[in-house]
């Protein structure tokens, strides 16, 4: 190892232990000990020997597009961003219950998604109100089975102005349920 | 003396490497594909590279306007000759000479 001057190995390096790599170059094979590492591997990962990747805590960014048949409910998905947001996710093989308080919105955005070979269906739930979004949850389980991904898109913002005129704390109240 | 291993030899771990070796440690960079990695190789300069050559493929058509003619009007696109030259000779493979 010459001094002032950065050694380069070729090859791939994983970890036998937190000070000692192995780096494979075809069918060649180094062990380096040092004091310390630096990963600097861009998007491949490096799995570290107390924390493998197990898809589940430790996850690498590719399998974390890995949803295959997972189950997400949208929130005000019959149209606009929620829709948007639930057809992204369809494409990434998640299926879709779409919530909207209007109904048949909610029936053509799941038609739309049941289109793209995902399975889909609509819940019609005022998600302002606990009873309407604990029976969409239920209706869910009970229909699919799972629940993995709930995304609470549903908002509502007409009016900034929370004087009595324009609707006072009745209208705040009805916001902050929403969110 | 600490001995530093950097695993990945882009633009993350050269500096990594070149910081750590000005520091008076010892350093070992491992690299498994190109040295400069995503961003030199695939990524930043070629798509860049590419880019300067379809500017200069809408330039030579547009040659006219800027008062220059060119005859048979055509362009042809060549990667190979001396385009491959001027690749090679920007190629990462010198790289580890570069920071002594
Ligand atoms: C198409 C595209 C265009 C881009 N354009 C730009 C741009 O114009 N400007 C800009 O600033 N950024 C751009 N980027 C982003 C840029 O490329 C990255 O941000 C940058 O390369 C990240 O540097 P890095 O060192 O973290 O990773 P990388 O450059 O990916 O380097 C990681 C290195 O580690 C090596 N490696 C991985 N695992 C191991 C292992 N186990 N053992 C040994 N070696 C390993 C890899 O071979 C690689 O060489 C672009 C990216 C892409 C994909």
């Amino acid at each position: 190892m010459k001094k002032n001057k950065i050694t380069v190995k070729k090859g791939s390096a994983s970890f036998l232990n937190s000070h000692m790599i192995v780096v494979q170059n075809g069918s060649e094979k180094e062990t380096i000990q040092a004091d310390k590492f630096i990963i600097a591997s861009g998007s491949e990962p490096v799995q570290l020997p107390f924390a493998p990747f197990d898809g589940e805590w430790v996850v690498i960014t590719k399998g974390m597009k890995c949803h295959d048949g997972k189950i997400a409910i949208v929130t005000g998905s019959g149209r606009g961003i929620g829709k948007a947001i639930a057809l992204r996710l369809a494409h990434d093989g998640i299926n879709i219950v779409i919530n909207d308080i209007n109904e048949e919105a909610a029936q053509e955005t799941a038609k739309e998604i049941e289109s793209i070979r995902r399975k889909s269906m609509a819940e019609k739930a005022d998600v302002s109100n606990r009873e309407d979004v604990f029976s969409m949850v239920k209706q869910v389980v009970d229909h699919l089975g799972q629940l993995d991904i709930m995304i609470s898109n549903a908002g509502r913002c007409r009016q900034l102005c929370f004087l009595p005129r324009f609707g006072g704390l009745k209208l705040y109240d009805r916001i902050i349920c929403f969110d | 003396m600490t001995h530093i291993v950097v695993i990945g030899g882009g633009p993350a771990g050269y500096i990594a490497a070149i910081a750590a070796i000005q520091n008076g440690s010892q350093v070992t960079l491992v690299e498994e594909k190109y040295l400069g990695g995503t961003c030199l190789n695939v990524s930043c300069i070629p798509t860049k590279a590419l880019l300067q050559s379809a500017e200069i493929v809408e330039k030579v058509k547009n040659a006219l306007t800027f008062g220059i003619e060119l005859p048979d009007g055509k362009t042809v696109i060549n990667w190979g000759g001396e385009y491959r030259k001027e690749k090679d000779k920007s190629s990462s493979s010198s790289w580890a000479e570069l920071v002594t």
